[in-house]
């Protein structure tokens, strides 16, 4: 069954906090299947005073890491101790930047899980600015114990 | 057909098994070997192929997409080489 979460629920099920909380809501979310989130870019993230002076654009890398933190909130069931179970980033795979990423957008990021073995599950994400490509490629994700 | 058919038969079967293995292999894992130097029971991990826990995953894709064969997390011993791999397609597959 499908859910959404909002900021909070996402404060609560993952353990980034400020500034590395990368997503700003979750429109989907089927556990252990897949996911949709929404990011919005802002001129005032600190990331803009360096990456570039004079030529704001949103940092590929940090597109990976907001995908793969979608990717841990789809993985993030509650673990026997009633806390989530966090999941860490183990591969990035053929991912492809496409389209600059700048302030003003809003980033729709999809992940849907594919195979699982030994604690670790691979992804596929795909980004989209209105309904434009902008990155897509494949993760994996381990968890502990998983 | 004979009983030395059939034996025939399922021989050359397995070697195509195994050397369809060994280039899914060094092909989907980008590996830095000739598919022709792999042996059938050579280990895949440690000082075997060096493989790491994440080829696993891959192998377990791999081997989804080519042979519609599921492998689980109690299937742990199938990695241990080429033939454990394809003696577990061969009792797997669907028929």
């Amino acid at each position: 069954m499908s859910s959404a979460l909002t900021a909070a629920d996402i404060l609560a099920r993952l353990p980034h906090r400020h500034p590395f909380v990368m997503l700003d809501a979750v429109t989907e979310l089927v556990p252990s299947h897949s996911g949709t989130a929404l990011k919005n870019i802002s001129i005032s993230d600190p990331v803009f005073a360096g990456h570039f002076p004079g030529e704001p654009i949103y940092p590929g890398v940090l597109l990976i890491e907001s995908a793969a933190q979608l990717c841990g909130l789809i993985l993030a069931e509650v673990g026997a101790d009633g806390s989530p179970r966090i999941g860490y980033l183990a591969s990035v795979k053929k991912f492809r930047f496409v389209t600059l990423v700048r302030p003003g957008d809003q980033i729709r990021i999809e992940g849907l899980a594919g195979t699982h073995f030994g604690g670790m599950t691979d992804f596929t994400v795909k980004l989209t600015v209105n309904g434009k490509d902008v990155a897509s490629g494949s993760l994996v994700i381990a968890l502990p114990n998983g | 057909m004979s009983n030395f058919d059939d034996i025939k038969n399922a021989a050359a079967e397995r070697l195509a098994l195994n050397a369809r293995l060994r280039t899914m292999l060094v092909d989907g894992l980008e590996l830095p070997v000739d598919a022709d130097k792999i042996e059938d029971d050579q280990p895949l991990f440690g000082r075997g192929l060096e493989l790491d826990s994440l080829d696993t995953l891959e192998i377990v894709s791999l081997v989804e997409e080519e042979f519609e064969v599921y492998i689980t997390d109690d299937d742990k011993s199938v990695f241990g080489s080429i033939n454990k791999v394809a003696d577990y397609i061969v009792a797997n597959r669907p028929r």
